[in-house]
This record gives structure tokens, C-alpha cells and sequence, in this order.
């Protein structure tokens, strides 16, 4: 392990500096940990037409989900939009690291803007809740789930 | 002995279908033997568990992973070992592979075998396809990618 | 066979204008279609590609779950219990399989 690096890397990271060797991008300051845009933006220009550049970092969507998973077949995600139900068309999901992106799709009509479920995460990356409002926007949460790496004694 | 029955019988099968294996499938560890020595592969014995889902893991994102099997079917014969069946106990104790997922890889020289690398626990796609490159290596010859 | 689906009520009989989280439960493998078995072959992929809520006959929520949900998936949604009602669940999966349950939704 290369000592300067991971002093460089920011607090919120220093624990996946150890997982360094295992990113394939880099830990840049403010970066989620096994953070992967080239692969996020293929799922988002197939699902929505739209771009990583299009998504409004919001503090109106709440994410809830682990931030370590003990197995990545299973992990709970909660959404949720601090918007008039009135105002949400869908919720969309993804992970930067699945071979697809996209988790899933929810159209709301007539429910709250809110959705539980649980999820396959390929492997440590970030996950991110994506609100769609009717008048056109997307409003962004994204928080990274460590997936562990291990084995069964 | 119970392997040596297994050998004759897959010896028998392998005149058969010696044309064309697979490669990008698994083969129970006598067959997979007897093709990593009459093509030249590199065995790896992977022991796995019903109930781990470290294994489950890794048959779902990593082995079906575009680059990793690719790797795997160029130069690796896959031998798949229930580590908690009769025989999958027998040989993790013979291999002292102990836990699962385990990955043991050998090359076969001079009618026997060469240990050249063992991993232990899941690991991320780019870890595994690292790694599977050094073992490569290590065995010799080319194609490791 | 068909897909299994149930569905649950918190609060089970909430009061009018009450919110309530409807959580749905099917039986399903959610094949995500890179898989591999005991010998190494992909397990073809098999999961809901889609699930629809509908409020007396009426769509208020559709889901289309993907590769990316978990074996027996949890769907789970919040409403505001303005009126009693019957929900009904409907699902398709990939290799053409359905699922259905209706539910009442009493008040208190």
C-alpha cells in the first residue's frame, strides 16, 4: 500500500484506499468509492436519453441503503422524494458497476413519491436514485454500498 | 480406486469428443484433468459451496464477466468441485483447499502436477482477471491476454 | 404456474387520510441471465420484467424490475388510505408467466 495515497485520500474514502488496487478509477477527491461514469452513462442514455451532465444532485431525493452489504445479491434500497406526489413521474435506479445499470423503474400515478425494494450489486459502487418530475427534471441521490469480498470457512 | 475408474471412463468418452471441447463450460475435476493434460490448458480446481454467497457472487458478476471468460476459455479447463460433496471433501483435503470459493490452478509436467497459484474469497472482476493473467504467465506460453 | 404474489397492509386497517406502505412479496428466481451453474453454463435469464398496482381498477404504480432485483423480490409503496378499496397486483415475467392478487383495503 502506498503510504502517501492513502493519506491523500479523503476521510470518507481512507477505508476503501485499502480497495485501491481494486478500483479501476481512481479515488479523485469527492469521488464515491468504485464510482464507474462510463458505465453509468450507457444505462442512462438507454433508459432515459439523457446524460450523467442532465442529473440534479438534490437534497429533496432520500436514499437509504447500506453502506457495507454483506452480499451483493441482496441489498435494500428506500427512496424517497420530499416532492408533491403530484409532481413525481417515476424513480429510476442504478449502479455504476452492474453489467446492467439500470436496477429498476417505477411510474408513479396516484401513490407517494416513495419505493422499497432490494437489489443485486455486481460489486462496490455507488448507488444512485434518480427522480423523475413531470416537468422534465432528474434529481439525483447517490450513495456507494460496499459489497464485502470474502469466503465461507 | 474411485478416480481411476473415472479417468478410464472419461479417457473412453474423450476419443469420442475429442474434437471441439467447450472451453467456456466446466467439467467435473477427472475430466477436467484429463483435458487440461491432453490440450495443454491450466487446471483450476474451483471449489465452491451451495450455501456461500461469496460463490454465488462470483457465478453471477465475475465468471459471467465478458473479459474473465474470455481469459478462462483461451487458456483454463474449469473443474467444478461441490466442496461439500463426498468427493469435493476428499479433494479439498488432498488440495488443502479449505473455505470456498477456492481456486487452485495447476499445469501438468511430466506426469504430474505443478501447483502455480491459489486464491481464496471472492474478488472483483478486475482483481480475478489480474490475477488469472499472472497465473498465466507463471504457467507459460501465450494467450494470457 | 403461475408467479405468487403477496401483498400486506401497515397499518393493517389504517384510518382515513392515514398513510399506508403496501408491501408486495412475489415468488420468483429473478434469473438475473449471468448466472453460471454447477457447470458453468448461463443460466438463461428469467425475472418480472413488469408489475402493475392498480387501486379499484385503476393503475397507480408500475415497476419494471429488470436483472437488478433480488430472488423473490419486495416491491414497496406508500399511499395515502383516502378511501377503502381493492388492490390488485398483476406481473409478467420473461418466459411469459403471470402473476395476480387482489387485496382489500379496509379502513379503520
Amino acid at each position: 500500500m502506498d503510504r502517501r495515497k492513502f493519506l491523500k485520500a479523503s476521510a470518507g474514502a481512507v477505508a476503501g484506499a485499502v480497495l485501491a488496487s481494486q478500483l479501476t478509477s481512481g479515488l479523485a477527491q469527492g469521488a464515491l468509492e468504485g464510482e464507474d461514469l462510463a458505465n453509468l452513462e450507457k444505462g442512462l442514455q438507454q433508459v432515459l436519453g439523457k446524460g450523467f451532465k442532465d442529473m440534479t444532485v438534490s437534497q429533496q431525493v432520500k436514499l437509504t441503503a447500506p453502506t457495507i452489504a454483506e452480499s451483493g445479491a441482496n441489498v435494500p434500497v428506500e427512496i424517497e422524494a420530499s416532492l408533491p406526489a403530484e409532481q413525481v413521474k417515476a424513480i429510476h435506479c442504478f449502479s455504476d458497476k452492474n453489467a446492467n445499470p439500470l436496477l429498476f423503474t417505477v411510474i408513479l400515478n396516484g401513490v407517494l413519491p416513495y419505493y422499497a425494494t432490494r437489489v443485486r450489486v455486481a460489486e462496490t459502487a455507488p448507488v444512485r436514485a434518480i427522480v423523475e418530475t413531470k416537468d422534465g427534471k432528474f434529481l439525483m441521490a447517490s450513495q456507494s454500498v460496499r459489497v464485502t469480498v470474502g469466503g465461507c470457512g | 480406486m474411485v478416480r481411476m475408474f473415472f479417468l478410464t471412463l472419461v479417457s473412453s468418452l474423450m476419443t469420442v469428443n475429442a474434437q471441439g471441447v467447450d472451453f467456456d463450460r466446466w467439467y467435473p475435476y477427472a475430466q477436467a484433468s484429463q483435458y487440461a493434460q491432453s490440450y495443454g490448458r491450466i487446471l483450476m480446481v474451483y471449489f465452491w459451496g451451495e450455501t456461500c454467497p461469496y460463490c454465488d457472487q462470483m457465478n453471477t458478476h465475475v465468471f459471467s464477466d465478458a473479459a474473465v471468460s474470455r481469459a478462462l476459455e483461451r487458456r483454463f479447463v474449469v473443474a467444478s468441485v461441490d466442496s461439500q460433496s463426498p468427493e469435493g471433501r476428499a479433494l479439498s483435503a488432498q488440495l488443502r483447499a479449505f473455505g470456498t470459493p477456492s481456486m487452485v490452478f495447476f499445469v501438468p509436467q511430466g506426469g504430474t502436477w505443478k501447483e502455480v497459484g491459489r486464491l481464496f474469497g471472492s474478488r472483483t472482476r478486475a482483481q480475478f482477471l489480474k490475477e488469472l493473467q499472472q497465473i498465466c504467465a507463471k504457467a507459460g506460453g501465450e494467450g494470457c491476454g | 404456474m403461475p408467479i405468487n404474489i403477496l401483498v400486506r397492509f401497515t397499518p393493517a386497517k389504517p384510518k382515513a387520510g392515514e398513510e399506508v406502505r403496501v408491501q408486495i412479496v412475489a415468488q420468483h428466481p429473478m434469473e438475473p441471465g449471468t448466472r453460471r451453474d454447477a457447470s458453468g453454463k448461463v443460466i438463461p435469464a428469467d425475472h418480472i420484467t413488469e408489475l402493475n398496482v392498480l387501486m379499484d381498477n385503476q393503475l397507480i404504480a408500475q415497476v419494471k424490475p429488470g436483472p437488478g432485483t433480488s430472488a423473490n423480490p419486495l416491491f414497496a409503496f406508500k399511499m395515502k388510505a383516502s378511501k377503502a378499496g381493492q388492490i390488485k397486483v398483476t406481473c409478467k415475467d420473461l418466459t411469459g408467466q403471470t402473476g395476480e392478487r387482489t387485496a382489500d383495503l379496509t379502513l379503520a
